[in-house]
């Protein structure tokens, strides 16, 4: 008889969301969805808020990232008010956008997917989480959270909390940095980077222990998103838009995040709430992308700090004839030198004098009906769009967010995966785990994909042909 | 060694759930020689803050309940974490043991009953009258 497997909910993700396997009478994997089953709807409440609103707001959507969302409402701000803000709310909104980055790059490899690659896949599933990894080293795992800890001081210092800071707003953030704080946050780089460092190196050594799994992790070409710097340099707060396909080649260039809708649009699908957004030129499905730290460094010509440029060519030299680095398993490799990236630069940035500048902000009116603002969260490239009556209350909006612009591809990697390992015999744990694993690569947060609040257990479920429940596993 | 950490945590969008915030808050100055955090969730970096005190108290708001409940609490015997990020007291003080080789002496949950937790910033007047008792207790219970 044929059946269908379902993960619910799947574990060490942020959100609820199952997956399910469908097996033929054959045994074989016949389809394979990963199924984000939240729901909250902030484009809707949001509608009649006031613009000015909009950053405290959005950044309830998650307790990872709200920082993005900070950030890229308060750009979206910026945009309604048709103004150009002073250099030093830029260069402090870059320091706590390059912080968000390191606290959540530090979670997600050190908290959420460091226990399947230190204690293994097929670990004993009650010890394989922070617990078990501080068991098995006790210091790798004390300098993943002080590294967290260091990304979360600099937006305290910054926003004077560390999560759901309303300190960024149209025009600029609300206070400027205090000078004394300086020297306090830059006594934290030796050990950041140094952390950062030890984070690659054992990276290496997982990339060979595994390199019988790796090659099944989600490894097929498809488009990569990202914005780039003007010079074509790694870019996480502005820039424009880049498309590059699975074989290099780039195929869209410096699009201005206010056209994105003529390239990129929303799909639906009646068993996800999360939706499914693809390039419009190659039509749903096939116009398939990833976005993140994956797509981000195969689309940047170089970094522009010496350390992770360095490792950038060894990533890129990777994808040898490919032309890009097509594996799924590498957003974690991607994600590291993000991390070594985001250390170098916040003490360039430490360092800059004009991140003391007390001109913070520029006021104005409304002076457009609609504004974009884009930038590169964590997981990815994050859109905030308004449009907004002459006071400023919120007509309509929309959030593109980078989860759900990894959809497709979380998608063809559970069913990858589920092709590779489950021949329609007993399912083991360490199987379930490396489906589960799959999708980790990709840090999905699903708070944020669907505009929803919540975490993320797992839920398999095994399904005949004709839908009917043959079994389920649920921890 | 520092001497007493009182820790304020909930979502102060949910109502009442913000009621171990607001305590703590109302707290601050009037307890001579205790710190104040206050956070929106528990996350794992607490547990090294947490270790360089001689005495821990939490304060968060209970769903049931209709008086304030204080629990003395111990570390989780359970190995499995709560979540990804957010901890509940008693995984933090097992991450307290483990990472930092000490827990705090004593560790006391204070819980002050909620009625609502629909969207808003204010208290109902009952959780509201629940937080003056939970100052009280706070005094009551901290060692000299």
């Amino acid at each position: 008889m044929s059946k269908t497997i379902t993960i619910s909910p799947v574990t060490r993700i942020e959100g609820h969301a199952k997956i399910t396997i469908q097996v033929d009478n054959q045994g074989n994997v016949s389809d394979a969805r990963f199924h984000v089953n939240e729901f909250r709807g902030f484009e809707k409440f949001c509608e009649g808020r006031l613009m000015w609103e909009m950053g405290g707001i959005t950044s309830r959507i998650c307790g990872i990232c709200p920082t993005s969302h900070l950030i890229t409402s308060a750009k979206a701000g910026d945009d309604i008010l048709a103004i150009a803000i002073p250099e030093t709310a830029e260069k402090l909104r870059r320091l706590i956008t390059l912080a968000q980055w390191m606290q959540s790059h530090a979670l997600s490899f050190f908290h959420l997917s460091s226990p399947d690659f230190l204690l293994g896949f097929d670990s004993d599933p009650a010890k394989r989480n922070v617990l078990g990894l501080i068991a098995h080293d006790k210091e790798f795992t004390k300098r993943g959270i002080r590294l967290r800890k260091f990304g979360q001081e600099i937006i305290e210092v910054l926003g004077s909390r560390k999560i759901h800071t309303p300190w960024a707003v149209a025009g600029g953030v609300r206070e400027p940095f205090e000078a004394s704080k300086k020297d306090y946050l830059l006594n934290w780089i030796p050990e950041a980077r140094e952390t950062a460092l030890l984070a690659l190196e054992t990276l290496k050594h997982i990339h060979i222990k595994f390199e019988h799994d790796i090659p099944n992790f989600g490894n097929f070409r498809s488009l990569f998103l990202g914005l780039v710097a003007d010079d074509g340099a790694l870019e996480y707060y502005d820039g424009k838009l880049r498309l590059m396909d699975g074989a290099g080649n780039i195929i869209e260039d410096k699009i201005d995040p206010h056209n994105y809708h003529e390239y990129f649009g929303e799909a639906v699908e009646s068993w996800s709430y999360l939706k499914f957004p693809y390039y419009k030129p190659l039509g749903y499905p096939k116009g398939m992308y990833r976005v993140g730290p994956l797509a981000r460094l195969n689309i940047c010509d170089y970094i522009d700090t010496p350390m992770a440029e360095a490792e950038r060519r060894i990533f890129k030299a990777m994808a040898g004839d490919a032309g890009a680095v097509n594996n799924s398993f590498y957003y974690h490799y991607a994600r590291l030198i993000e991390l070594l990236f985001a250390v170098e630069k916040i003490e360039m940035l430490l360092n800059d004098p004009a991140i003391l500048g007390d001109n913070i902000r520029a006021r104005a009116m409304i002076n457009r009906e609609q504004g974009i603002g884009a930038s590169e969260a964590p997981r990815g490239t994050l859109f905030h769009e308004y449009w907004v009556n002459q006071d400023g209350v919120l007509q309509k909006l929309n959030l593109i967010i980078a989860t759900a612009q990894n959809n497709l591809a979380m998608n063809r990697t559970v069913h990858q995966l589920a092709m590779q390992y489950i021949d329609g015999s007993d399912i083991t744990e360490g199987i379930l785990n490396r489906i589960e694993a799959g999708i980790r690569c990709f840090d999905p947060c699903l708070s944020c994909s669907t505009h929803a609040v919540g975490r993320m257990p797992l839920h398999l479920q095994i399904v005949d042909a004709e839908n009917r429940l043959i079994s389920e596993i649920r921890r | 060694m520092n001497h007493t950490l009182l820790i304020g945590y909930g979502n102060t969008l949910r109502g009442d759930d913000g009621a171990g915030i607001c305590a703590a808050e109302r707290a601050s100055g009037r307890f001579p020689g205790v710190d104040i955090l206050t956070v929106h969730e528990l996350q794992p970096e607490l547990a090294e803050t947490m270790s360089r005190y001689a005495d821990v108290i939490f304060l968060d708001a209970a769903v049931e309940g209709s008086g304030i409940r204080v629990v003395t609490l111990e570390p989780a015997a359970d190995s499995r974490p709560d979540g990804s990020h957010a901890h509940s007291p008693a995984t933090l003080l097992s991450l307290c043991h483990s990472l930092y080789g000490r827990v705090p002496g004593r560790s006391l949950l204070i819980a002050i009953p909620g009625r609502t937790f629909e969207f808003g910033e204010n208290l109902s007047p009952f959780t509201e009258e629940m937080v003056e008792q939970a100052i009280e207790e706070i005094g009551h219970s901290i060692r000299s």
